[in-house]
Order: structure tokens, then sequence, then C-alpha cells
């Protein structure tokens, strides 16, 4: 699969890292060049898979593949900015599988009954907290 | 109205102005502490800091009874996010919202944001209407990407004392006024002469706007 993944932060690092070694051409972006020293040396200098970004202009999306991704996935530590370039790659872009992160438990029951893929990073984390709390 | 405005910039604080004298009960949210404190000693208690885009701050500003709420802020993201909160959680009849990138102006209308202002657009349109000949006046984005020009017919032009039903216009393009010199509406009737210097206003698709000036301003 062509996978665009944008944000590299620590959860962006893993989804790229886990998609590389499955054998998936994986292009990440972020707004900052050192996010992705995080990554793998070998995956880090493959040609065209880092990008200097912030997944704002179009040109940029365009430039890391999005319109032959079969998948969009939207890992920033900014949840609106994730849902603009969700909704973008979903709708603009008719790219086949779009997921994105959002933090807020309430905005993202709010995406997801508007049909997009989300993924609530706090309501995870505190679900397997609690579990691990509860007998 | 209702209305609640999220971003109190410089748009914001004079759109708020311009509300409040207007008689509409308005309410501004606004990330900056200065601003919101700015906006408090102008108007009175009708501000609080916080993410417009936040559920609880939305809650807090009473955006569940508004009217309108307009997104002002100079990030496109978060005037999305505020915008679609107010629309689906809070079922907010009309959304207004700046875009400051022109590309997102397509999603927001996909996403069913009722007004976008896109201020690139704008400031593109108030230059094009300086630029001599050659380029259509007074052109206004309008949704399904088409636009709505207006322009002046020149003395020379080929169809200044034609009839409408003569004119043969490009696809999709619609004469929605006629304005003579002196000001006065034309009917729009096929038997309806064009002359010099009359402003011809029409609705046309975006890449139309030039075969139109073409059409209307040709020689004769």
């Amino acid at each position: 699969m062509n996978v665009v993944v944008m944000g590299c932060g620590r959860i962006g690092t893993q989804i790229v890292t886990a998609l590389w070694k499955e054998g998936h051409s994986v292009r990440v972006l972020d707004s900052v060049g050192e996010s992705f020293l995080a990554l793998p040396k070998e995956l880090r200098e493959l040609e065209g898979a880092t990008l200097v970004s912030d997944g704002i202009l179009e040109e940029e999306l365009v430039e890391a593949g999005i319109q032959d991704a079969d998948v969009f996935v939207a890992v920033s530590n900014r949840d609106n900015r994730n849902a603009l370039a969700a909704q973008k790659a979903k709708h603009i872009f008719n790219v086949p599988k779009v997921v994105c992160r959002v933090g807020d438990p309430e905005r993202q029951e709010m995406y997801s009954k508007l049909g997009l893929a989300t993924v609530s990073s706090t309501k995870v984390t505190s679900a397997l907290i609690l579990e691990a709390v509860l007998p | 109205m209702y209305i609640v405005v999220v971003g109190g910039g410089m748009v914001g604080f004079h759109l708020t102005r311009a509300l409040f004298n207007a008689g509409h009960e308005v309410f501004v949210v606004d990330i900056d502490g200065k601003r919101v404190d700015e906006l408090i000693s102008h108007f009175g208690n009708i501000a609080i800091k916080g993410d417009g885009s936040e559920p609880s701050i939305q809650t807090a500003a009473g955006v569940a009874r508004a009217d309108i709420l307009i997104a002002t802020t100079s990030t496109d993201e978060d005037n999305l996010a505020a915008c679609q909160l107010a629309k689906h959680q809070f079922n907010v009849p009309k959304t207004v919202t700046l875009i400051n990138n022109p590309e997102d102006e397509n999603l927001f209308d996909i996403l069913g944001i009722d007004v976008i202002v896109s201020s690139t657009q704008l400031l593109l349109a108030a230059i094009e209407e300086e630029l001599p000949a050659h380029s259509p006046a007074h052109v206004l984005p309008v949704r399904g990407n088409r636009e709505a020009a207006a322009i002046e017919i020149p003395i020379n032009s080929g169809v200044a004392g034609k009839k409408l039903s003569a004119i043969q216009l490009p696809p999709e393009t619609n004469i929605v006024a006629i304005v003579s010199r002196d000001g006065t509406l034309k009917p729009i009737t096929d038997d309806t002469f064009l002359e010099a210097h009359d402003e011809v206003v029409a609705v046309t698709v975006a890449d139309q706007a030039e075969a139109l000036l073409e059409v209307l301003s040709r020689e004769g």
C-alpha cells in the first residue's frame, strides 16, 4: 500500500516504522525536520520517505503523493490540523482510507458521526489505564 | 440575533463592534487573554478566553442558543473545527468563516459551512478591479466554482446596440442585472438592448469569466 502519514511525533514514528517494516511504501510529513531523527536511519535516508511540511498546502500534499495514496493518516499533535488535513484527503483527494487522530473525545465522536474514521488517543489511553486499575 | 464570534483579532473586534451597534447580542471567544480584556473593556462582559473549537468553551459561550457562529481566527483549521462543532454538536443554523488559504474554500463548501469569506480572493478581486482592460471587474466568488462578474460594455464593443437575444453567452452564464450609465436597472428580456457603458452583472463558471469579458468587449 501507499501510505501518507502527517505528523512524525511518537505516534507517527511508530506507525510509519511498523508499516515500513511490513513492506509498505510510506511517506511522512512533519513541519519540523528534526522530528524525523526518531525514525530508523535506513528509513530516514530512503529517497522521498520524509517531507518537511505542515500538510496545509495542497501542492505539498501532492508532493507527498496523496493522489496515489491508499491510506492517509493524520496524527500530528493538533486536533484541528488533523481534522482539516484528513477531511481534505477524504473529500478533495478521495483517498480510499483516511484515519484521523483527535485527542478530544467529544470532537472525536462528532467527526466519527460525520463519517471520518477517528481515534482518540485520550479515550484509548484512559480505557487501557482503567482496565489495568479496575479489578 | 445571538451571534458568537470565534477569534477577537482585528476582524473579530471590528465585526463585534458593528454587530453590537446593529443591536445584536454578541459573544466573543479568543485564546488570548489580553484580547479578551480589551474586548471586555470596550463592550462589557461579552468575551471569554479559550479555544473556540473546544466543546466546553462553546458551551460556556452559549453556542447552543446562537443563531450564527462566525469564525475569524487566522488559522483555517481552527475556523473549520469551530464551525463544524457549532453546526453538528450545537445545531447552530448558520456558520460563517474567514479562510486564509483560498484552497480551503472548496472543502469548506463540501462540508456545509454556510458562508465562506476568502480574504485572499477579496484582495485579488479588489486588485483585478484596478487593472485596466481585459480583466473582468468586480469578480466575486460564488459557490459551485462560479463567479459573479460586473463588466462595463466598452464604447467600441460589438454588443453595444444589440439585443440580448442576439448575444452568444459562454456556457453556464446568466446575466442577472444590467445597470445603465445613469444607474437605472434595465429589464432582462430578449428584447433588451445593450448599450455602451452599461454595466452587465453576470454569474458564470470561474473559467468562463474571461470568455464573457471577451464576448462583451470584443470590438464590433
